[in-house]
């Protein structure tokens, strides 16, 4: 260690990180691969290519069925996230009162209880009360983990913004409700449609709380992980590979809205 | 709501609490459900009792707190080598980890953990490449034991810890290393005794995150354990879904979550203690 530190340390170093970034990229390289490999079996290297897995994926309708379930729950739940933390963060960024910073706290909260927690313990809840509707029990618990989310990007996005707009705009002659709409809406517009896909993703991807809610049919992760449990075939290679192809585009428009080098820093920051 | 004289915008801040108050409410009531399933029954604690009073049980805890602590351990050294290489690496290099680190964070987890499985399966990529090259007779097994886990684990929770440990690493002052550098310390001296302490705070926050992370982690553990390796999460799920034993289920949960807090709230005094002194 002592004779020659210098590119011992530099050298291990590179290699954990390439280690790690493999560790990231081999999985999805090998995903997509296996998704053209026409043997059900699916052995590694594919020595045919075929598209059958994705026309399995596309035309099953469990699929069909979980990506319309998933979509709607998602839309929904994104758009009540997003009303939700963008009230909320009017209130905490605009307002002045005491109690205020243990609101942002509670407001962190669902993001912070394990999501097996979180899952049980809406489970027990909605069977307390009675409550046996499959779609709106996944919901309203999906719209109480994705909104610490969206409150935190619009929370975010309002505090680089000068409240004096608004007061100039009711300067003007401008009424409180105009000038909010207006003013401050266009200008936060950019955290708002940052809150929507947040919460959308969160929403989409999730799989925990999920899982203990779902009575009958379920979303695109449940019935992705009932196949894997009962089928070995790579159709789902194949969805794999159209969700990454997704997330990629997803990310490009990310990109273009916030500027994913400032994301990496903003998530720092917490 | 109260529209007293001299409280101007309190309905105005009523209005824009409210809907949030209501999600925080379900939240409460989801909680405090739980709370009371795990408590309740007769005897009351009866739960707790049957939970910690028996090895069987409680080898689910240990093998839990096993788990998280080897994530949180090659999570943060590997992700530390990775967020100190983008400290030195080119614009284009850096975007591009970045990139990478972001596409993990927005893929989908189940078919994330599916894609683990293709690539260390008895039958996935890296074990045919081996046998192919002759490295290995018969598949290695990679999955279905802690160690599948854990790298499961490790590669969704890279973005938890290289964020925060990127993030302390940019502003410490080159100027700090500089001057080490011109008082004759060796690169490895004056990592250890200028950089790292600095970026202390960046890995403490990493730390709490991914331990946190991968003690709660149920998708993993009940794809990438297939059965062997049933972790805290796995055993509530189970209990509550195939035998609807709701307040056992929630008392293994929040025993689990209750330590865990306690180890990170232990961790963290710790941490300002040494940064005190």
């Amino acid at each position: 260690m002592q004779s020659s530190p210098l590119p011992r340390i530099g050298r291990t170093s590179r290699a954990l990180a390439l280690a790690g970034c493999l560790l990231l990229i081999l999985p999805q390289v090998v995903v997509i691969i296996t998704s053209i490999d026409p043997n059900p079996a699916a052995i590694f290297p594919p020595h045919d290519f075929s598209l059958v897995w994705y026309g399995n994926a596309i035309t099953r309708p469990a699929f069909r069925e979980a990506l319309v379930m998933s979509v709607g729950v998602a839309s929904v739940c994104a758009l009540v996230a997003t009303a939700i933390g963008t009230l909320a963060a009017l209130l905490v960024v605009r307002h002045r009162f005491s109690g205020r910073n243990v609101l942002v706290a509670a407001l962190q909260l669902p993001m912070l209880v394990p999501e097996v927690l979180l899952g049980l313990g809406f489970l027990i809840l909605f069977s307390r009360i009675g409550l046996r509707l499959s779609l709106v029990n996944i919901v309203v618990a999906h719209v109480v983990i994705t909104m610490p989310f969206a409150v935190r990007v619009v929370i975010a996005n309002l505090q680089t913004v000068s409240p004096s707009l608004e007061e100039a705009a009711q300067v003007l002659g401008a009424s409180p409700a105009a000038s909010f709409l207006r003013v401050t809406l266009p200008v936060i517009r950019t955290g708002i449609v940052s809150a929507l896909i947040f919460s959308f993703i969160v929403s989409f991807d999730n799989f925990t709380v999920t899982a203990f809610l779902v009575t009958g049919r379920g979303t695109l992760p449940i019935e992705i992980y009932a196949y894997i449990r009962t089928e070995s075939d790579p159709t789902i290679a194949a969805i794999s590979t159209m969700m990454i192809g997704v997330s990629v585009v997803g990310i490009f428009v990310i990109d273009r809205l916030l500027g994913i080098e400032r994301l990496s820093r903003t998530q720092a920051a917490h | 709501m109260i529209t007293a004289p001299g409280c101007r915008g309190c309905g105005v801040r009523a209005a824009l609490a409210a809907p949030a108050l209501v999600a925080l409410a379900l939240l409460a009531a989801a909680l405090s459900s739980l709370l009371i399933a795990s408590i309740g029954g007769t005897p009351w604690f009866q739960h707790y009792r049957k939970f910690l009073g028996d090895d069987l049980y409680v080898a689910y805890l240990v093998r839990s707190f096993r788990v998280a602590a080897w994530t949180t351990l090659v999570t943060i050294v590997v992700g530390y080598a990775i967020a100190y290489t983008m400290t030195q690496a080119s614009a284009t290099t850096r975007r591009l980890i970045v990139m990478l680190l972001v596409l993990q964070f927005f893929s989908i987890s189940v078919t994330r953990i599916y894609s683990i499985i293709l690539l260390l399966g008895n039958n996935g990529a890296v074990n045919r490449s081996l046998l192919a090259l002759g490295v290995i007779d018969a598949p290695v097994r990679l999955i279905y034991n802690e160690f599948g886990v854990v790298i499961g684990l490790v590669n969704a929770s890279l973005p938890f810890a290289v964020f925060p440990i990127f993030s302390v690493l940019e502003r410490v002052p080159s100027s700090l290393r500089e001057a080490a550098y011109t008082l004759g310390a060796r690169r490895a001296r004056s990592f250890w005794r200028i950089v790292f302490p600095l970026s202390v705070p960046g890995v403490a926050a990493s730390v709490v995150i991914v331990f946190l992370y991968s003690l709660g982690a149920f998708a993993t553990p009940l794809m990438l354990g297939g059965g062997f390796v049933d972790l805290i999460s796995v055993f509530a799920y189970e209990q509550a879904i195939n035998f609807s034993n709701y307040g056992f289920a929630a008392a293994g949960a929040i025993v689990s979550t209750v330590l865990g807090l306690a180890l990170v709230y232990a961790f963290t005094v710790l941490i300002e203690r040494r940064a005190e002194t």
